[in-house]
């Protein structure tokens, strides 16, 4: 017997190993697999000897908590054979259905006998099961699709039977409706299920990204070793051509990484030591040594795979209302089929009644109104992996039809959030300024001195060791550089240092802070010798990204710490409205400004920021988008994810989740018409125009709708938001 | 009471550390069980008249996390 149980608490390799050694011990467990990426172990263990329970007390004996058995054990080839065993009987059925329509055409004795003992067979194979859930869903008091097919074929067949007693003329003899009826439905859910299987093909191909084993150097020598005994910390190596493992940082080699089906970007990125990367993201060109840093469930890639997974199984409003829609269904269904066939029965016969009633039974499968919303969800959402933009819950798709405005936190969204020096105004050269400043704010921390070290590496400055430095929060630094007083810092802390600015240095300063660039003041014993102008770069794509989601009806806002004076700039570069700005906001304050504007807004409201201290504001939002850069995601927060900082992945994912949506509608569209146009044929609205509707087309229609609605949904698979 | 050192090897989280904890605790006679799993040292406090140290190291615990007891 196999059962596979949840168990929570495992933190590392070692625990699985520490419970499979134990499990295994026991008598009468031939085997157990644990997983620690989903907490799960997979027991086959002899009923007879041992039990469930006595091993979960044996688990939790170990420290770990057992949260119960989980679902059946999935295992793909288990439906691989059902697939296999449901064509098996279709063609048995489609034979079976041949003969038994020819029986009915063709002249010979016994012919009712013949056809009632020629049905059996198909009748057991094909139509019990079906018959069978019917019932078990009439035993729990629900009225399904099942309860619908049933009520269809039964009548049918009940009808024939009748007809082989002598109780009913001959052209009752339904025999081969029911079968051909039973081998339709099962088509049409092999087909359903086919499809299925292939609208999660995107976690199938995430999780084929997964590596299996890693090449490890412990103790100076290289060990493939099975992914799952990688802990954090060890050292990999990874050649040209293979697939990086776990998530971790380089510290050797130089290579370019192929990240783009992590992050959408298709050019390769190069990667050097310091740099992280992420597992299942293929080395291109050279050799990479790596230290681990996340592996097992907190890898990158595991993440995208659960998140996916729950996005695809989340279901959105949209979904409530077809819900709904069906469970009224199959009441007014169940209604029009009695009374058209009531009305038949005084105005046709009884002959009419039944083909009536069992025509208007099996026209109103209702399957494909439950189809309409998930296989768009699951194919666009899989879409939406492959491009790099994460769909967490597909509440987004509800909120993609009346969107009217997007938020944008500045730095590090619009803007690259790593300042850069780009003017050196002085009288001496640039050089002697860096390596003044760069020399003072190498021992800070602060993104401007980055900016500065940065610019001094380019130009290959050799920076020396200040005699003593200070800084001073808010304003800069202060030290001693050869015996001389050097401060850097803004203009506050030149005033507080009473150093003045001469007229032409005071004008440098309004134009480069008119220019939204943040200005460094560089001294030496109290006379300024020059200043330095950085600056953080737009997006490339941010104006372009303001301009397309204004043709689609949004609104762009933004909002930042930073001052009026360079928020404006910036807004005014990109295309923001003047009054959609807002400036000088604390973080913390972030989400007050989204709730004002979502109060004001006639629609949706959705925030994109990158992620960590932008919490609040991305889930009071509607939607809460979080821009990644790829290795570093806040996956927690926000609905959606962006695993690539390019901001066209914004117009991207809007175009997105509206197309997503539209298919939504135009599924749910055609799952009614099929059933609006069809039932009252079925009932016999047309019949005084000589129209009649059999029940194999009812049938036919239903299988055909859903196919139908597949079919639509798995063009979304191809869709390209950027075309 | 009596002190028992062991260098214990195969662990690499805390929860290895719960487990042999929990699994100690079963054994009557264990007063206290302290490991530090940076270095893989246990040391184990027993009461010398219920327990002795052959048994404590024929616990389960010792069958997953093999053990070596140090000299004192």
């Amino acid at each position: 017997m196999e059962v596979k149980l949840k168990i929570s608490g495992m933190t590392c390799a070692v625990c699985v190993k520490t419970i499979e050694k134990s499990v295994s011990k026991m008598d009468g467990v031939e085997s157990i697999v644990v997983n620690l990426l989903d907490e799960s172990a997979v027991i086959n263990f002899d009923p007879k000897i041992v039990n469930i329970e006595d091993i979960g007390i044996k688990i939790e004996r170990l420290g770990y908590e057992v949260l119960g058995i989980a679902e059946e054990v999935e295992e793909l080839p288990n439906k691989e054979t059902e697939l296999k065993e449901k064509l098996k009987k279709i063609i048995v059925g489609a034979v079976f259905s041949i003969t038994l329509f020819s029986i009915m055409y063709i002249q010979i004795p016994y012919k009712p006998y013949l056809a009632f003992l020629v049905s059996i067979p198909p009748l057991i194979y094909i139509a019990l099961p079906i018959f069978k859930a019917g019932f078990n869903s009439l035993k729990v008091k629900s009225l399904n699709m099942d309860v619908m097919y049933s009520l269809g074929m039964g009548v049918a067949y009940i009808s024939a039977l009748l007809v082989t007693l002598g109780l009913l003329p001959m052209n009752f003899m339904f025999y081969d409706t029911t079968i051909m009826l039973a081998t339709l439905l099962t088509l049409g859910r092999y087909l359903e299920e086919r499809a299925k299987g292939r609208t999660s093909e995107a976690i199938k191909k995430l999780m084929g990204l997964q590596v299996k084993n890693a090449k490890v150097i412990r103790n100076n020598e290289e060990l493939e070793i099975p992914i799952e005994n990688v802990i954090v910390g060890d050292t990999l190596l990874i050649r040209p051509g293979e697939k990086i493992a776990v998530d971790g940082i380089v510290f050797e080699g130089d290579s370019y990484v192929d990240e783009s089906m992590i992050t959408g970007e298709p050019i390769p990125n190069p990667k050097k030591k310091g740099d992280s990367v992420i597992g299942g993201t293929i080395n291109k060109n050279g050799i990479l040594k790596i230290t681990a840093e996340k592996i097992g469930k907190d890898t990158v890639l595991s993440q995208i795979i659960q998140l996916v997974k729950n996005a695809q199984i989340s279901k959105p409003d949209i979904q409530n209302l077809a819900d709904k829609a069906v469970s009224y269904f199959i009441p007014v269904v169940f209604t029009i089929a009695l009374i058209s066939s009531l009305y038949w029965f005084f105005n046709g016969g009884i002959l009419l009644a039944v083909t009536t009633f069992i025509s208007v039974m099996v026209i109103a499968c209702p399957c494909a109104l439950g189809l309409a919303t998930p296989t768009a969800i699951t194919v666009g959402v899989g879409r939406g992996a492959e491009l790099g933009i994460l769909i967490k819950d597909s509440k987004v798709f509800d909120v993609a039809g009346n969107l009217k405005c997007m938020i944008f936190d500045k730095t590090g969204t619009i803007t690259k959030g790593e300042p850069e020096v780009d003017e050196i105004i002085s009288d001496y050269s640039k050089e002697e300024v860096l390596l003044i400043a760069g020399t003072l704010e190498k021992n800070s921390e602060h993104p401007l001195a980055l900016a500065i070290l940065k610019k001094a590496d380019e130009l290959n400055i050799s920076l020396s060791e200040p005699e003593k430095f200070e800084s001073i929060t808010g304003m800069g630094i202060t030290g001693i550089i050869k015996d001389q007083k050097v401060l850097v810092g803004n203009r506050r802390l030149m005033e507080e240092n009473n150093i003045s600015i001469n007229e032409d240095y005071t004008k440098e300063i309004s134009r480069l802070e008119e220019n939204a660039k943040t200005v460094i003041i560089v001294a030496i014993e109290h006379r300024i010798i020059g200043i330095i102008g950085i600056s953080d770069k737009i997006k490339e794509n941010a104006k372009i990204t303001v301009q397309n989601l204004r043709e689609m009806g949004i609104e762009s806002y933004m909002v930042t710490g930073d001052n009026e004076k360079a928020a404006k700039v910036i807004g005014k570069e990109v295309g923001i409205l003047e009054n959609h700005i807002f400036s000088n906001v604390l973080p913390e304050k972030k989400s007050e400004i989204v709730k004002s504007i979502k109060e004001n807004a006639n629609g949706y409201v959705e925030f994109i920021g990158d992620g960590i201290n932008d919490a609040p504001a991305l889930s009071t939002a509607d939607v809460g988008i979080a821009v990644g850069s790829g290795t570093d995601i806040a996956i927690e927060s926000g609905e959606v994810v962006l695993m690539n900082d390019d901001l066209k992945y914004v117009t991207g994912f809007v175009k997105l989740s509206k197309r997503v949506l539209k298919q939504i509608k135009l599924n749910l569209f055609w799952a009614f018409a099929y059933n609006s146009i069809l039932i009252p044929v079925a009932a016999g609205a047309l019949y005084s125009y000589n129209i009649r509707f059999e029940p194999e087309l009812a049938a036919f229609a239903m299988t055909l709708s859903s196919i139908t609605i597949i079919g639509l949904s798995l063009l979304l698979k191809r869709y390209d938001p950027w075309k | 009471m009596e002190e028992l050192k062991l260098k214990i090897t195969g662990m690499s989280c805390q929860m290895c550390v719960k487990t042999i904890k929990n699994l100690l605790s079963e054994l009557e006679g264990v007063i206290n069980v302290d490991i530090d799993l940076e270095a893989g040292i246990g040391i184990i406090t027993y009461d010398e008249k219920i327990v002795n140290e052959e048994e404590i190291l024929k616990n389960e615990a010792f069958e997953l996390y093999p053990a070596e007891k140090l000299a004192n």
